[in-house]
């Protein structure tokens, strides 16, 4: 289902990209507003995926257990990430000001427009391609090739959030530097939690089980 | 979502495919609604900060001190004005 969800999402948002700066809706700026538009909502999701999935790698998310599954938030949020990483290549590729071709979305640092910012920001495309496609297909990996490749998506999280700091003019904006400041720090702590606290988060996780009342 | 006792044991080097056991559809659902909404609320939002952006400036007041002209070339003859290029203030992508 999610898979069919995301798909359709790719599908009509980048339709609808195209249409729009085919017939001028919005003005000569729409495929750029777009961009920009897929460009956080892009950010946002693949945080989401890899906050929750930190979660579910340590079995701890207190506070929602039972009442938010979060397997199936970290799996739909992950690939709407794609859906939106393609709507924002489409986008680029759409916009006649930057003119991008289409493999200067698809090819590491060969864009005209800060090559270096723009490359990093491939990388981390494909990066994200890779952890979802091979999500998408994980019954027919092996789970340590599945693993290995899954844990690339903290590397396309941080380049990702290299590529908008580096590649646009929103960084100059101070919600922008909350917005950067809050991915990078609450993905920082739960990394702490996941690689070095493990034992911790266990046996408070442990302790709150053992507590009259309260969810684990 | 817990995976049948001794699945793993009999499978040790196959992972299952999570969306084999997908149940929550109704959070697919309302998260690419949310999704899909929230790229179309940015998406109207920029296109109209943008079309502040590319709009014509506003002539100067009449009190206000015109800029010097600038000074003719070497040859003479005027310089070229310079063009009114629409601006694209973020290139946030």
């Amino acid at each position: 289902m999610s898979r069919i969800a995301a798909i359709l999402v790719a599908v009509v948002a980048s339709a609808a990209v195209i249409l729009a700066r085919q017939q001028g809706w919005g003005g000569e700026t729409t495929a750029w507003s777009a961009a920009r538009a897929s460009a956080w909502v892009a950010l946002a999701l693949l945080w989401a995926a890899v906050f929750t999935g930190i979660g579910v790698s340590l079995k701890y998310h207190p506070g929602i257990s039972g009442q938010v599954p979060t397997l199936e938030l970290h799996r739909v949020t992950g690939s709407l990430a794609l859906s939106f990483t393609v709507v924002h290549a489409v986008a680029l590729v759409a916009d006649p000001y930057i003119r991008f071709a289409p493999w200067d979305a698809a090819v590491p640092f060969v864009a005209p427009y800060r090559p270096l910012a723009t490359g990093l920001g491939v990388i981390a495309a494909w990066l994200v391609s890779a952890v979802v496609l091979s999500t998408w297909g994980a019954g027919w990996l092996p789970r340590r090739a599945w693993h290995l490749i899954h844990r690339a998506s903290y590397a396309a999280l941080a380049l990702g959030l290299v590529h908008g700091i580096a590649a646009g003019t929103d960084t100059e904006h101070w919600p922008t530097h909350v917005a950067y400041t809050a991915i990078a720090a609450s993905v920082l702590g739960a990394a702490f939690l996941r690689f070095l606290a493990r034992d911790w988060v266990a046996a408070h996780r442990a302790g709150r089980r053992s507590a009259p009342g309260t969810p684990g | 979502m817990r995976s049948r006792p001794g699945y793993h044991a009999r499978v040790p080097h196959r992972r299952t495919n999570p969306f084999a056991r997908e149940r929550q559809h109704w959070l697919t659902l309302l998260l690419s609604a949310a999704a899909a909404a929230a790229f179309g609320v940015g998406w109207v939002l920029y296109g109209r900060e943008s079309a502040t952006d590319t709009a014509p400036p506003l002539p100067p007041p009449a009190a206000s001190p015109t800029p010097a002209a600038p000074a003719p070339t070497a040859a003479g003859e005027p310089p070229a004005a310079p063009t009114a290029t629409p601006t694209r203030s973020s290139r946030s992508s």
